[in-house]
């Protein structure tokens, strides 16, 4: 904080590190991850120990496979800073990704009543 | 340790509609985890570069999402995000409907107008969607028919009566929107022959 006495900061004032900080400034990453793209670490990504907390709080959620949403909440931070870490993260081999063909295409009528007969067993 | 992420089949499905109708209300009543929320910057709207200039001048004004998971056999997961109300918030929209099975679009009929801007924005997208209304207290006093003509809903939009407290009425909702999206499917199928 240049110059003058820091301001008194609670929970309430949010994060004192600025998110995009934890990206050094970038917005995108290098991979596009839709929110139900499952991530699961390597076992490369967990022999690694010298990682950034914020990592190593994604490494640590994705023991198993774990949708980027989910992932966002447990670490808590925003989407798009997720999405910057985790493209890192790829790119060091330390975890791998899969996106649900159900994603990107609409499945087969036999899944979607398994959908409805799933549902109505609940 | 697999080398690759195995996912499973997994779906989207939107739960939109005006402040404080229900819509968390109704991701709790099926979820199988308590709500989770995701946040998404708004200075993410808009920004195409990776261009830092200007990042650090930018407030970081969030714009939370709270959804839930429902684990089905076959490997197959849903997850349910209530949609942020505001139009402002449409980038969020874009991304949560983009692959999304369809939308919820929750109604209240003392505010029945509060309900437009998601059915038009389904509309506009092509995204399948139903309407469940959300009867407060069983307080119910207009029928299918009556919020129907009210929204001018198209014929071959479903609409549901619901109470998002109640995890059976939940359930028929989600079931109403994925029979929707089979009968919609043949449909167009039947169309193009």
């Amino acid at each position: 904080m240049p110059g003058g006495t820091p301001a008194w900061l609670d929970y309430d004032a949010g994060p004192v590190v600025r998110s995009y900080a934890l990206t050094r400034g970038r917005t995108r990453g290098g991979t596009d991850l839709d929110l139900l793209t499952h991530v699961v670490t390597t076992c490369a990504g967990m022999r690694l120990t010298e990682l950034p907390p914020e990592q190593r709080a994604i490494v640590g959620h994705a023991m198993r496979p774990t949708s980027v949403a989910e992932i966002a909440s447990h670490v808590d931070l925003p989407l798009g800073v997720i999405r910057v870490l985790l493209g890192d993260l790829l790119d060091a081999g330390a975890v791998a990704i899969e996106t649900p063909e159900s994603v990107r295409l609409l499945p087969d009528d036999h899944v979607l009543r398994a959908v409805i007969d799933g549902l109505r067993s609940l | 340790m697999a080398e690759t992420a195995t996912a499973p089949t997994a779906f989207k499905i939107l739960i939109a509609g005006g402040f404080g109708v229900g819509k968390t209300t109704l991701v709790s009543s099926v979820s199988e985890i308590m709500p989770l929320r995701t946040e998404e910057l708004l200075t993410d709207a808009g920004s195409a570069t990776d261009d830092t200039a200007g990042v650090e001048d930018k407030t970081t004004t969030t714009v939370a999402m709270d959804f839930g998971r429902i684990t089905l056999p076959g490997d197959i997961v849903l997850y349910l995000f209530g949609t942020p109300g505001q139009e402002r918030f449409y980038f969020v929209w874009d991304e949560l409907a983009l692959g999304a099975l369809g939308a919820v679009v929750l109604a209240d009929t003392r505010r029945l107008a509060e309900c437009y801007p998601a059915l038009d924005y389904f509309e506009r997208h092509g995204t399948p969607h139903v309407v469940a209304v959300n009867c407060f207290d069983g307080e119910q006093a207009y029928g299918a028919d009556a919020v129907r003509r009210a929204l001018d809903l198209d014929e071959d939009v479903p609409i549901v009566l619901c109470d998002a407290r109640r995890r059976e009425s939940s359930k028929e909702v989600l079931i109403a929107l994925v029979q929707h999206v089979i009968a919609r499917r043949r449909a167009r199928q039947s169309a193009r022959r």
